[in-house]
């Protein structure tokens, strides 16, 4: 088998079509990108802009989406830790990473993984019906540490359910938690008035908030976002701080050799700013927020540090 | 051919044992739900206690409809056999292998002449499947002649 | 309303372009929905990604052919093999298999096709005109009334089993414990689980369906007489084009069917969440009760109820999607991703901001549906002849082959096929003790969202049960589900009653 001469002509190839700046002999094949949620939410949506936009800084190989769903995110997750590190099986990784390794029996943590990049923030946001009778974030604290609040969540023990029991515990309020399985359900019951409020991502709050169905009572981070440039921080109304938010990046399995890791990072990073992926992401609602590899690691670090302080919480809730 | 038949039991007795499968199940579900929290455990109780009344019920009232005569119980097997195998295949070398081995081995268990004839139909019939999977549905599919479709 | 802009999308709907591709979609729905294991979902998973490069007028055509035709494709399957393509046409395999046996295979899949095309064009018609006022009674629908809604569902098994109430009841209860697997919607505590990952999210419902329905027809397949197994079927009836095409007689009697199951079609199946099952359910429940013993063995209104239900569903599952903006389902969110792709906002602005593609879309569903209608016959006509002119050995492999491929496709995982295995198992066993698999399946797509509403209305309420009981619309429906235990019961006294002074 003449392995070697074939190696060269990739080589070649691929020096050729991207100008000669990448030259490890990496990539040679199509590229794995596992999304461990069935098809349908954003992550599988954006994974599949992703794929769309991936030849182009891949010398021509595609991402081949693998939904893997089941077991809250751990079966596609189990799959890509235990993958060949290579830089031919990909992870799209959210937080559920953490939750799913503080939470449940896995064999994995977040050392099990080498995050490449980051390409979305979606800060979390206090929601209730546009004609409910919270006025603002001040009658729903006065009104959840008098009396209680019934609140919407996406799941429990998902990240808006552990949102919202930070917040209860820091400012002492009582929530009733009515636990969904998707933000869909969340804004039914919101808008149907079922429900006094609910905990979300902007990302998903900001089309109903746009057409007067829903209002934003709180941005959980730390400016205005410019998709929503009414709605008040946290901190602004109350001055406490409050930042909870969810995020998308990507990663691979842990001991991924660094000429490919290099390789991995530039070429992500090239595809993930690039003004064709930004403007698409752009038209379906995400903003792109890229980091690098160790800002994503930095980031990935301190929402673990996070969800350590609020574990206890969780156990003693169910 | 010698036929082995899958129990000779009436139907009235088949709908027996499934009553005392049906009391088997509930008593297990009650004494795992029993270890479960309140609002986790509450429905599989509720559950437990409802299937060991149905089982008792079937027990009172069985039916005549079961039927478990002509069942060619070394076909149930051999067709077992050949489906745990191709599970093998399916995971380690590629579902293109497994999908021949599995239309072959039905075909044959079933009763097809085995040759060349069921060779050439077997090929044909796995790469139409990893056509319309791979190449117009982009569901990809392992292995090594169905990667070339998902290219 | 704007009439103007409807008709003029209208016309842009007709031209070329969009009518080929809404063709292309129509086509394409029909075929996945035809193989056991692939899905409307999954296909327009794939094909949304695809459409971001074409133009909106061309992307929603197609994305929407797919969707409406996919749930009819599933009724070839279950018609001419009893196996349904779709989670939606499992009880259309009740009597549409019957019929077929019975030599009216051509009979029933024109029904099919009648019953889908009229209760699909009917729903896009409300669609069309009424989705604002559904929307907004769909919301109406909080814990509570998704409770008694399901209950009310669930009623409907009863007197599903063919002759032993005690087996359905029994399968109602598999289906109840199965769904169990799983953590828990309240706490979160898995069940059933033994620490095993991959239980968490529960079983996955496709490899259950694939192995209910496919797997265990290849176990009979193998487990019966070998003599027969190079039978080419040579003793069923070719379907002529003729049988497909229903006498005006046959229309005038299913017509009622239709209406029916238009009506509980679009009432239900606007609910997020569990509105498909139950509407099929309740319809086919009308036409039990109706015709009592005569269903389940070729009943024409059999094979229409369910049908006529599946696809006034698709239409009006876009109902909270297009005035809402909320995503009513898995395939609905992936319109939601194509609709913000185009620039497209879904919600209330949609009709009077971008009226041109928002009439389109609509105007779509009602072509999509008038366009199955051909089609359909026209696969009518090829499937069946093509499925006898294959030798029951080969059938039996390519079934196992398609069965295979499409557990594992919708994980990516052979723990899908495991699955399959193990329920073609039951299923096999279920069909030789007469236990009906119809009760299993619903009582397994309901049961977590009886659990969660159950808990959701707890919470709102304080833990107090009689929360059910004061919501007006949950009231009423929990007095019809118990109207409807009641009344076989009561029946059976009367008959009594009457039988002995006779």
């Amino acid at each position: 088998m003449s392995v070697i001469p074939l190696r060269i002509a990739v080589v070649l190839l691929a020096g050729l079509s991207s100008g000669a700046l990448h030259a490890a002999d990496y990539p040679q094949k199509n590229i794995d990108y596992v999304v461990p949620f069935a098809p349908g939410g954003a992550v599988d949506f954006t994974g599949r802009l992703i794929a769309e936009a991936a030849p182009e800084a891949f010398d021509g190989h595609s991402f081949i989406v693998k939904n893997m769903p089941g077991g809250g995110a751990v079966i596609g997750q189990t799959h890509v830790s235990m993958a060949p590190a290579d830089g031919y099986t990909l992870l799209a990784m959210t937080s559920s990473v953490i939750n799913n390794a503080l939470t449940k029996p896995v064999n994995y943590d977040l050392d099990s993984f080498t995050p490449l990049a980051l390409f979305n923030l979606d800060p979390g946001v206090i929601v209730t019906a546009a004609d409910g009778e919270l006025d603002d974030l001040q009658a729903f604290l006065d009104a959840a540490s008098n009396d209680s609040v019934s609140i919407a969540t996406p799941g429990d023990s998902t990240s808006h359910h552990v949102t919202a029991l930070a917040l209860a515990e820091e400012e002492g309020l009582n929530f009733r938690y009515v636990h969904n399985t998707s933000a869909a359900l969340q804004l039914h019951q919101l808008m149907g008035g079922h429900v006094q409020a609910g905990f979300m991502s902007l990302g998903e709050a900001i089309g109903p908030v746009e057409d007067g169905s829903i209002r934003i009572l709180a941005l959980l981070d730390g400016s205005r976002n410019d998709l929503a440039p009414e709605a008040p921080t946290y901190q602004e109304v109350t001055g406490h701080e409050f930042q909870w938010g969810t995020f998308r990046g990507i990663a691979a399995p842990a001991g991924l050799a660094d000429d490919v890791k290099v390789e991995l990072e530039a070429r992500l990073g090239e595809l993930l700013t690039s003004p064709d992926f930004v403007k698409r992401m752009g038209e379906a609602g995400y903003r792109v927020d890229y980091r690098d590899g160790d800002a994503f690691s930095e980031l990935l670090e301190g929402t673990a540090e996070q969800m350590l302080r609020v574990l206890p919480l969780l156990e003693t809730a169910s | 051919m010698t036929q082995r038949r899958l129990f000779a039991l009436s139907s009235h007795w088949l709908d027996r044992g499934l009553s005392l499968v049906c009391l088997a199940l509930g008593a297990g579900v009650l004494m795992i739900a029993k270890g479960y929290p309140t609002s986790a455990g509450a429905l599989p109780m509720i559950l437990g206690w409802l299937l060991m009344g149905c089982g008792i019920g079937l027990w009172l009232f069985p039916g005549k409809r079961a039927d478990m005569r002509n069942v060619r119980i070394g076909g149930l097997l051999w067709g077992m056999a050949v489906f745990v195998a191709v599970l093998w295949l399916f995971a380690s070398l590629g579902a293109d292998v497994a999908l021949f081995v599995l239309f072959v081995g039905c075909a044959v268990l079933s009763g097809y002449p085995p040759g060349l004839r069921l060779v050439a139909t077997a090929l044909l019939f796995v790469i139409l499947v990893g056509a319309i999977f791979g190449g117009l549905l982009g569901v990809p599919l392992p292995g090594p002649v169905f990667a070339l479709f998902s290219a | 309303m704007d009439y103007s802009a409807l008709l003029a999308a209208g016309a842009h709907a007709l031209s070329l372009w969009p009518l080929l591709s809404l063709l292309a979609g129509v086509s394409l729905g029909l075929v996945v929905g035809s193989i056991p294991g692939l899905n409307d979902t999954i296909t327009l998973a794939v094909l949304v990604p695809i459409t971001f490069a074409l133009p909106s007028d061309i992307a929603f055509p197609l994305l929407v052919g797919v969707y409406c035709s996919a749930c009819f494709g599933g009724a070839f399957p279950a018609i001419l093999l009893k196996i349904p393509g779709t989670a939606s046409s499992v009880l259309t395999a009740v009597d549409g298999h019957a019929m077929t046996r019975q030599g009216r295979a051509g009979q029933a899949l024109g029904i099919a096709t009648y019953s889908s095309t009229f209760a699909g064009t009917l729903s896009a018609l409300v669609l069309i005109f009424f989705a604002p006022i559904l929307a907004q009674y769909a919301l109406r629908f909080g814990p509570a009334e998704y409770f008694a809604l399901c209950i009310l569902g669930l009623s409907t098994v009863v007197g599903m089993g063919a002759g032993n109430a005690m087996k359905s009841a029994l399968a109602c209860l598999l289906g109840l414990l199965v769904a169990m697997i799983g953590m828990s919607p309240e706490s979160g505590y898995p069940r059933f689980t033994s620490g095993n990952f991959w239980l968490y999210e529960g079983l996955p419902l496709t490899p259950i369906l694939i192995g209910l329905f496919g797997l265990s027809v290849v176990f009979e397949m193998l487990s019966s007489e070998r003599s027969d197994a190079r039978d080419k079927g040579a003793d069923e009836v070719p379907v002529r084009f003729a049988d497909m095409l229903l006498p005006w007689s046959m229309v005038r009697r299913l017509l009622p069917t239709w209406l029916n199951a238009s009506a509980l079609g679009n009432l239900v199946g606007v609910l997020p969440g569990a509105g498909m099952l139950v509407a099929i359910y309740m319809a086919y429940e009308r036409v039990r009760r109706k015709f009592g013993e005569r269903c389940g063995q070729g009943l024409p209104e059999g094979v229409a109820a369910p049908e006529a239900a599946n696809n006034s569903v698709v239409a009006s599952s876009m109902v909270p999607l297009l005035s809402l903006g909320i995503p009513g389902n898995s395939t609905s969110a992936l319109f939601l991703g194509a609709l913000l792709i185009q620039g497209l906002r879904p919600g209330p602005s949609l009709f009077t901001d971008t009226p041109d593609i928002a009439y389109l879309i609509v105007l779509c569903f009602l072509i999509a549906n008038l366009a199955m209608f051909p089609l359909g016959l026209l696969l009518a006509r090829i499937i069946p002849n093509m499925i006898r002119s294959v030798p029951r050995a080969l059938l039996a492999a390519a079934i196992a082959c398609l069965c295979f491929t499409g557990a594992f496709a919708i994980g990516n995982s052979v723990f899908g096929i495991m699955v399959a295995l193990a329920f073609g198992i039951i299923g096999f066993m279920f069909n030789r003790l007469q236990v009906p698999l119809s009760p299993f399946i619903l009582a397994l797509v309901l049961a977590p969202v009886i659990e969660r509403a159950f808990f959701q209305s707890m919470s709102l309420s304080g833990g107090s049960v009689a929360y059910f009981v004061t919501q007006p619309l949950s009231a009423a429906m929990l007095l019809f589900t118990l109207i409807f235990m009641v009344w076989p019961l009561g029946k059976l006294i009367i008959r009594r009653r009457r039988q002995v002074p006779g």
